[in-house]
């Protein structure tokens, strides 16, 4: 075992390799995905030796976060909901039903021109979720 | 060692009670955009080899779900879903458009998924730990 790999993680970095290639992808200081002396026999000293430029990194919200944030608020009011679509505008349930399109139509003449819709699931908390 | 950077980094949705989940609020609208979209949840699912959305949103574009070509979608147990699959636009803010062949439930289904087709158009990088991704909208 080279002596790099008995030291921890955040002493592994070597010093010549600059903190903006890990932060570049968001992984924290001492998140080392491979061990210094690795990276220093890597074939590929462009990496070491020329970093790619720090870019800041946009911390984007959706622009549904407050349709989320109220449903993560009510899930009492959304019960009430079980099995139906609902279109939420704000903090508003401006249409619910059985029938997406039907929902569609009722939250357009309500004003809405771009409902989120979404439908309400029958979910305990013994139940977990998975793609399908 | 390989180096990625990602422009975006966006917070699982916390959905209360189905938890933190990591997906995207999208815009859906007909290939052609000569309908009103509606915006839906989408769940970024990287082992589904295409993305899978419920049929009923096609009838919220005057789409006929049935117009589709057939395909079958495995699950991890029970039988087959069937799907059809039809192009549509989904849209985002901030990652662009992105026209699709997607597959639609003929039956009902319980959440959207995001799937490899996706993932062709765009780099993610999940931090399950923080629930975070961070999202790169080129190939």
């Amino acid at each position: 075992m080279a002596p790099l790999q008995l030291l921890g993680s955040e002493n592994q970095r070597p010093r010549f390799f600059g903190p903006c290639v890990v932060e570049a992808i968001g992984i924290e200081n001492g998140g080392w995905l491979a061990n210094s002396a690795i990276q220093q026999l890597s074939k590929s000293p462009l990496d070491v030796w020329n970093p790619p430029t720090r870019r800041p990194v946009v911390v984007l919200q959706s622009r549904r976060s407050t349709e989320i944030g109220w449903r993560r608020a009510h899930p009492e009011e959304l019960r009430r909901y079980f099995g139906e679509w609902v279109a939420l505008e704000g903090r508003r349930i401006v249409a619910h039903g059985t029938s997406l399109a039907q929902v569609v139509r009722e939250a357009r003449i309500e004003g809405i021109a771009i409902p989120y819709v979404f439908r309400v699931d029958d979910l305990n908390d013994a139940t977990a979720i998975m793609g399908l | 060692m390989p180096t990625f950077s990602y422009p975006y980094q966006m917070a699982y949705s916390d959905l209360g009670q189905l938890g933190h989940i990591p997906a995207l609020q999208v815009g859906i609208q007909t290939i052609n955009g000569d309908a009103s979209p509606i915006d839906i949840d989408a769940y970024l699912d990287s082992g589904a080899m295409f993305s899978l959305f419920d049929g009923a949103v096609l009838s919220a574009l005057n789409l006929n779900v049935l117009d589709g070509r057939l395909r079958l979608v495995s699950p991890i147990r029970g039988p087959a879903v069937e799907t059809r699959v039809l192009p549509v636009r989904l849209l985002h803010e901030h990652l662009g458009n992105f026209d699709l062949e997607i597959g639609f439930s003929t039956s009902q289904i319980s959440r959207n998924l995001l799937g490899r087709d996706f993932f062709d158009r765009v780099q993610i990088a999940f931090r399950e730990h923080h629930l975070t991704f961070y999202i790169n909208p080129t190939p």
